[in-house]
């Protein structure tokens, strides 16, 4: 009996664990996607979006990505909207979105999505541009 | 048109019966009693094959819910995936008798603490291993699992 009592004791504290690990996962998973969904918060939905990840340690983002997006809000100004999120600030937005590494430039348009892990200089981001833009189209200042 | 086919069920019935089963169990366990592992089986069987017949859920039904002690929580669901994961809690105290009969104790209940926890962590979780192997066997289109999870069900 007394075993029984204990083996009853230890499988019930593994599940309570194993409970409680699922329930703070889904909290967790919940809170960055609320997270995630705020990023578009306040965007016009008729223009292409440019979600851009960068961090202070991101040399690559300084140097390149950063500038290219300059460019491109200079180049297509009114045309397209582009969002800038320190990804070691906010880890739940990042998370929300699938970030593991910046730069990373996530593209959302009516004609799809385009998700850059890599630098993409503004000739190649404007090129994507036009492709998510689907019939819309890419208007030019 | 088509028509409303909104389908529901009350997730206060299937935690009432999921508490027994662990209850049930679980004391058999403890006493070493094996004919509450044959009860439960015997239970969980008559209620797949038969809705009506099932046990627990009447006990629900006709005591918790009338007197309060348990409040509905009907929402939009398919009933086959609990069915079939009742079924399989059936099936696996049914052979947790069989071995504890013939005298194979570890084996027995072994087969009767993996219910105590699938059930477990369906009450207390809410995942329902029985509904995820459901609908596993109905996106690999084998028959007679036609019922597709809510999202993805085509409306027409």
């Amino acid at each position: 009996m007394v075993e029984r009592i204990a083996i009853t004791v230890i499988v019930a504290a593994a599940v309570a664990g194993v409970v409680l690990a699922c329930t703070l996962m889904q909290k967790r998973r919940a809170a960055a996607q609320a997270a995630g969904s705020r990023l578009l918060d306040g965007l016009r939905s008729d223009l292409p979006v440019i979600i851009y990840f960068w961090s202070e340690m991101c040399v690559p983002c300084k140097a390149v990505q950063t500038p290219a997006l300059d460019r491109i809000e200079q180049d297509l100004a009114g045309c397209v909207q582009v969002v800038r999120v320190d990804a070691a600030v906010h880890t739940d937005e990042a998370k929300a979105w699938g970030v593991l590494t910046t730069p990373t430039t996530i593209l959302l348009g009516p004609g799809g999505q385009q998700i850059n892990n890599r630098v993409v200089r503004a000739d190649e981001l404007k090129t994507q541009l036009a492709t998510i833009s689907g019939e819309i189209g890419l208007c030019r200042s | 048109m088509a028509e409303d086919t909104v389908r529901r069920v009350d997730h206060s019935a299937l935690r009432t019966n999921q508490a027994f089963i662990i209850g049930g169990l679980l004391l058999g366990f403890l006493l070493d009693i094996w004919p509450l592992v044959a009860f439960v089986s015997a239970v969980l069987i008559a209620g797949t094959l038969l809705p009506q017949a099932a046990l627990f859920k009447r006990i629900y039904q006709h005591v918790l819910k009338p007197s309060g002690i348990v409040k509905p929580d009907v929402i939009e669901d398919n009933p086959e995936p609990h069915r079939f994961a009742q079924g399989l809690g059936g099936a696996f105290t049914l052979a947790a008798t069989v071995a504890l009969i013939a005298g194979l104790s570890v084996v027995g209940w072994v087969l009767a603490w993996v219910v105590i926890v699938l059930a477990a962590l369906n009450l207390f979780a809410g995942f329902c291993a029985g509904c995820f192997v459901y609908y596993q066997l109905n996106r690999l289109g084998v028959p007679g699992f036609s019922a597709a999870p809510l999202g993805e069900q085509s409306h027409g």
